[in-house]
Parts: C-alpha cells; sequence; structure tokens
C-alpha cells in the first residue's frame, strides 16, 4: 500500500536533497583537492620540452603540493610557455630565484612540476614572475644511458664469448692448462720434482736440526768451537804458530833459491854444477858396485868350513819349528 | 506506400517519436501543473528504486575493485585502485548502471501500465473527463524519470564507491579520507558536469521511450506485454548510443 501523498512528497524531497548533498560533496571534494577556493598568483617558466605535461597538472614544492599548471602555449622559438598558479599561501616560502623542473610523481606516475632551490634572501615569489628552468633528467635521457650500458654489455660479453670459445678450443696459456695433457704432465712432474726438493730439504733441515742440537752439546768440538774461549784461543795461537812457521818455510825456501843460485855454495854446486852432478853419479854407481861385490863375498862366507855349521844348525831349527806348527 | 513497408514503418515511427516529444517540450510548460502526480511518480521513480540501486550499486563497487585488484597488483600499483573506481563509476558504471537498472524496473513498469491504460481505454476516458492524458501521464513520468535517474545515478556513485572502500580498506587499511581524497584526485567538474547530464539524457530517454510505447499500446493484452518489453528493450540500447555520443563530446569537450 503507497503511503499518503504528504508522505511521498516528504521522502521524495529528501531524497532529493540526498541526491543534491552528494553532488555538493563531490563538487566540495574535487574543489578542496584542486584547491579551486584558495587564491592564487600566476607565474610563468619557459621550458624547452615539457615530456607530456598537461594542464592541471600538479606543481610540488619540497614535496608538497602548491598548485596546478594553468595552461601551455609555444613560444615562436618552439620553447613551451607554462602557466602555473601556485597557491598564495606557499608563496612566502618560496624565493624569486626559484628552479622549475619538469618532473615526475613516480616512476610511471603523472608529469609535474617540480619548484626546488632558491635562497631565503631573495624576495618572495609574486604574480607575474617568471621562473628559471632547472635541469631535468628525462626518460629519454636516462633511456640513452641504459642503451650505453647495453652496448657495453654486448661488448662485455662478446669478449667473453671469444676467450670462453678459445678456452674450449685449447688455445692460449689457459686454454693449453685446460686441454694439454703433456702441460699438465710436465705439470705434475714439477710438482713431483718440488715434492722431492721439498724432502730433501726436509731432510737438511732435520739435519741442520741435529748439527744445530750437536752445536749446543756441551763438550764437542763445534759446541767448544762456538762457546769455548780457551779452545778459540788455543785455535788463534795455533794458527798464529803455523803462520809463523809458513813465513820461516817460505824464509827457508827463499835462503835455498839464494842458494841453489849461487855456485860456490853446497846446493848451488848440486843444483847449478853439470860436473859436480857427474862426479857424484859416478860415486853412487860405484858404491852400488861395491855393494854387488860385498854381497858375493858374504855368500863364499857362508860356505866357508868355519861358518858352514852355524846355517846348517839354523835351518834344522827351522825345519822342526815347520814341523811342529803343522 | 512510398518506397518499402519496412521503410515507410520506420519513417512513420521516426515522424511519431519527434511528434511525441515535441508535443512533450510544449505541454511541459503549459499549465496546469499535476504537481502531486509528478510527486507520486517521483516516488515510484526514485525512492522505490533505492533498494535495488543500493545493491546494485554496492555489488558493482566491490566486485569492479575486486576484478582489477589483480591487474594493478601485476605492477605494484594497487595505490591506484580508489582513482581507478572512481574514475569508472562516477565517468561511467554509475550513470550506466542506474540507467539500465531504471530502464527495467520503472520503463517495463510505465510501459505495462499506460499500455494497459490505452487498451482499457482509460485514457479516452481521461480525455472525456476534461483532463488531459498527456499532461497528465505522460509529462509527469517523464519529467519524474529525468529528474531521479541523476539522483539515483549520485547515490550509486555513492554507494558504490562505498563498496569499493570496504574492499580497499580490508586489503590496504586506507582511510575513508585518504580513498576520497586519492579517488577524486583524477576527477575534474568536467567529469561531474557530464555524468549528471549523461543521468538527466537518459532519465528522460526512459520516460519518454516507456511512455510512448505505453501511451500507442495496442491489440489488447498482448499490446500490454509488447508495450511494456519495448519499453525496455529501446530503452536499454537508446542509452547505449546515447552513452557513446556523450562520451564523444565530452571528450572533445575536456581538450578546452
Amino acid at each position: 500500500m503507497n503511503p499518503s501523498p504528504n508522505r511521498q512528497a516528504a521522502v521524495v524531497g529528501l531524497f532529493t536533497a540526498a541526491a543534491i548533498a552528494i553532488l555538493a560533496g563531490a563538487v566540495l571534494t574535487i574543489g578542496d583537492i584542486n584547491d579551486s577556493f584558495t587564491r592564487k598568483v600566476t607565474v610563468t617558466a619557459v621550458f624547452d620540452e615539457v615530456s607530456g605535461l598537461k594542464k592541471g597538472d600538479n606543481i610540488w614544492f619540497s614535496g608538497v603540493k602548491v598548485g596546478t599548471v594553468k595552461s601551455m602555449r609555444f613560444q615562436e622559438d618552439s620553447k613551451v610557455e607554462v602557466v602555473l598558479r601556485v597557491d598564495r599561501e606557499a608563496t612566502p616560502f618560496i624565493h624569486k630565484d626559484v628552479l622549475a623542473k619538469v618532473g615526475s610523481d613516480g616512476l610511471i606516475g603523472n608529469r609535474i612540476v617540480v619548484l626546488y632551490a632558491g635562497t631565503p634572501t631573495a624576495p618572495t615569489l609574486e604574480d607575474g614572475d617568471v621562473l628559471s628552468i632547472g635541469k631535468t633528467v628525462s626518460t629519454e635521457e636516462i633511456m640513452a644511458t641504459l642503451q650505453e650500458n647495453n652496448k657495453n654489455l654486448l661488448g662485455i660479453t662478446s669478449d667473453l664469448k671469444v676467450v670462453s670459445g678459445k678456452l674450449a678450443a685449447g688455445e692460449g696459456t689457459i686454454g693449453k692448462l685446460l686441454t694439454d695433457e703433456s702441460l699438465y704432465a710436465s705439470v705434475n712432474d714439477t710438482a713431483a720434482t718440488l715434492n722431492g726438493a721439498s724432502d730433501n730439504a726436509k731432510t737438511m733441515t732435520s739435519s741442520l736440526s741435529t748439527f744445530a742440537s750437536k752445536l749446543n752439546e756441551k763438550g764437542s768440538l763445534p759446541n767448544d768451537l762456538v762457546t769455548d774461549k780457551t779452545t778459540y784461543a788455543s785455535l788463534t795461537a795455533t794458527v798464529s804458530e803455523l803462520h809463523e812457521t809458513g813465513a820461516r818455510a817460505s824464509e827457508l825456501v827463499g835462503t835455498l833459491a839464494a842458494g841453489a843460485a849461487n855456485p860456490n855454495s853446497p846446493v848451488g854446486a848440486m843444483m847449478g854444477d853439470g860436473a859436480a852432478g857427474g862426479d857424484l853419479k859416478q860415486t853412487l854407481e860405484n858404491l852400488n858396485r861395491g855393494t854387488v861385490l860385498l854381497n858375493e863375498d858374504l855368500e863364499a862366507a857362508q860356505h866357508n868350513f868355519l861358518l858352514r855349521g852355524f846355517f846348517k844348525k839354523r835351518d834344522k831349527e827351522a825345519a822342526q819349528k815347520a814341523k811342529d806348527d803343522k | 506506400m512510398v518506397i518499402s513497408p519496412g521503410v515507410d514503418a520506420f519513417a512513420i515511427a521516426v515522424y511519431e517519436s519527434a511528434s511525441f516529444v515535441k508535443r512533450f517540450v510544449v505541454e511541459l510548460f503549459q499549465r496546469p501543473i499535476h504537481f502531486r502526480e509528478l510527486i507520486k511518480q517521483c516516488y515510484a521513480v526514485g525512492v522505490l528504486s533505492l533498494p535495488l540501486i543500493t545493491l546494485t550499486g554496492f555489488v558493482t563497487g566491490i566486485v569492479f575493485t575486486k576484478q582489477s585488484r589483480p591487474s594493478l597488483a601485476a605492477f605494484g600499483a594497487t595505490s591506484w585502485l580508489p582513482s581507478l573506481i572512481t574514475v569508472a563509476l562516477l565517468r561511467s558504471l554509475a550513470p550506466l548502471v542506474t540507467a539500465l537498472i531504471c530502464a527495467g524496473k520503472v520503463g517495463s513498469n510505465i510501459g505495462a501500465e499506460l499500455g494497459s491504460m490505452k487498451v482499457t481505454e482509460q485514457i479516452e476516458a481521461m480525455e472525456v473527463s476534461a483532463i488531459n492524458p498527456f499532461k497528465f501521464l505522460v509529462v509527469s513520468r517523464t519529467v519524474a524519470t529525468t529528474l531521479m535517474v541523476p539522483a539515483l545515478m549520485l547515490y550509486c556513485c555513492c554507494v558504490g564507491l562505498m563498496g569499493s572502500f570496504l574492499n580497499v580498506h580490508g586489503n590496504e587499511a586506507t582511510s575513508l579520507a585518504s580513498f576520497f581524497k586519492t579517488g577524486f584526485s583524477t576527477i575534474t567538474y568536467l567529469d561531474v558536469f557530464a555524468s549528471v547530464t549523461k543521468s538527466f539524457v537518459f532519465g528522460f530517454t526512459i520516460g519518454i521511450i516507456s511512455c510512448f510505447k505505453g501511451y500507442n499500446a495496442s491489440s489488447g493484452t498482448q499490446g500490454v506485454g509488447r508495450a511494456a518489453n519495448a519499453s525496455v528493450v529501446l530503452s536499454m540500447f537508446v542509452i547505449f548510443i546515447e552513452e557513446m555520443l556523450i562520451v564523444q563530446i565530452i571528450n572533445w569537450l575536456r581538450g578546452f
């Protein structure tokens, strides 16, 4: 059953009021977000290019939204003049020498105009000011750098490909090291030799150790040599005496040489006079002959009857002794 | 027959429709104004459609958010959900959903009501009673749909955004203020103006087509069914055509 006409009218009125309230809410929200109800100052900035900036995009100062882009128009030299509407509330903090650049509110976000820098001593922003332009790193520049990196990467991988190809083919020192069996054997032999050398060194070290221990053993010659000052003194004295003896021997040899050089001295006569040498030789021959003759005489004496009994008796005793030994 | 039966029939239908609209415009500004009937129709169109619009708007908001989430989450942009949903709902979904629901509920109602009045000769009876049936029936109903559909659209958008907020809050713990602030950051006055205008056009379309079909119903009770059916189908069809045209106009306006 339908309500009374008056009730219907009231409900329809409420419903319409609610709809108007929603509409007003939406308008106010948009107005609040777009700062439609705040006073603005209008400034301009001339950019070489604006990277897709459009009317209504935000203006940021120190990361805070302070206005919007009002309009854009080309200038004669293909530059773009951007008209910015900045909240009057923010202008006491923005100075005339502030720089403007086109940025982005995220990696894939909307374009924004970023106001930055500015010196505190400069006057604050006013209506009609023309802002200076800061350096912008555009996506194209980032892409260009990335492209350059890609080329370098390509070069590096190409070189690596060549190197790894050579390695696989066994070219070059490292390639041979990887693939050549003889090189491996050689290295193995070298290692074995080094191992042997190491063993020898070990043995030597051991010997040195033993020697060192002996060196430390008291009473031994090396220890005495190293530690006993008396022995060292004796040795020094001996060496000194040897030195003296050598000097004397040298002096004697010098004297002998002088003697040999003098033909009138006995030594000089022996060594230098040929006639004296011949006499000496004759004397020696005569002596030798005399000895032979004496030997014959003694043989004959053994067979003399006076001495024969003695020799026979000695032979018998010798024969008897040999028999007893058997 | 001028060209062919089909073409002739189409031309006559266009003429009759144009005459009907012309008559509506003429009689809209003529006295008397049946204010009480207008309120009654506004109540029927607006208030009685509220539950259906609430449910549809809420479901649209929450489902659209849920379905959009994976696509945005794929590149870590779920923080863009409020803007996306607000743009989608305010610019397109809310006007369209409201218009289609009203075309189904209100259009069929008007078509069947006027159709049955026509076939039972109640309209002729009104004429006899010195009441302008066009003024009383058609103008009041068409004005009611024209006024109420924009109101329902705003309500649908609000409920849809609340549904979306529930989902976003459940996932990202976003506050209501932040949700609306982010959502409306990409909305302009033009969007609101366009949506409201669109809804006025859709409301008028639903009212005028349903009244036309009902007012010109014939062939007894079968004609009533046909009138109700044709009201809904033709209203929806024309709504989509208008949506397409209005979007083009708005995008053209956006360039200024």
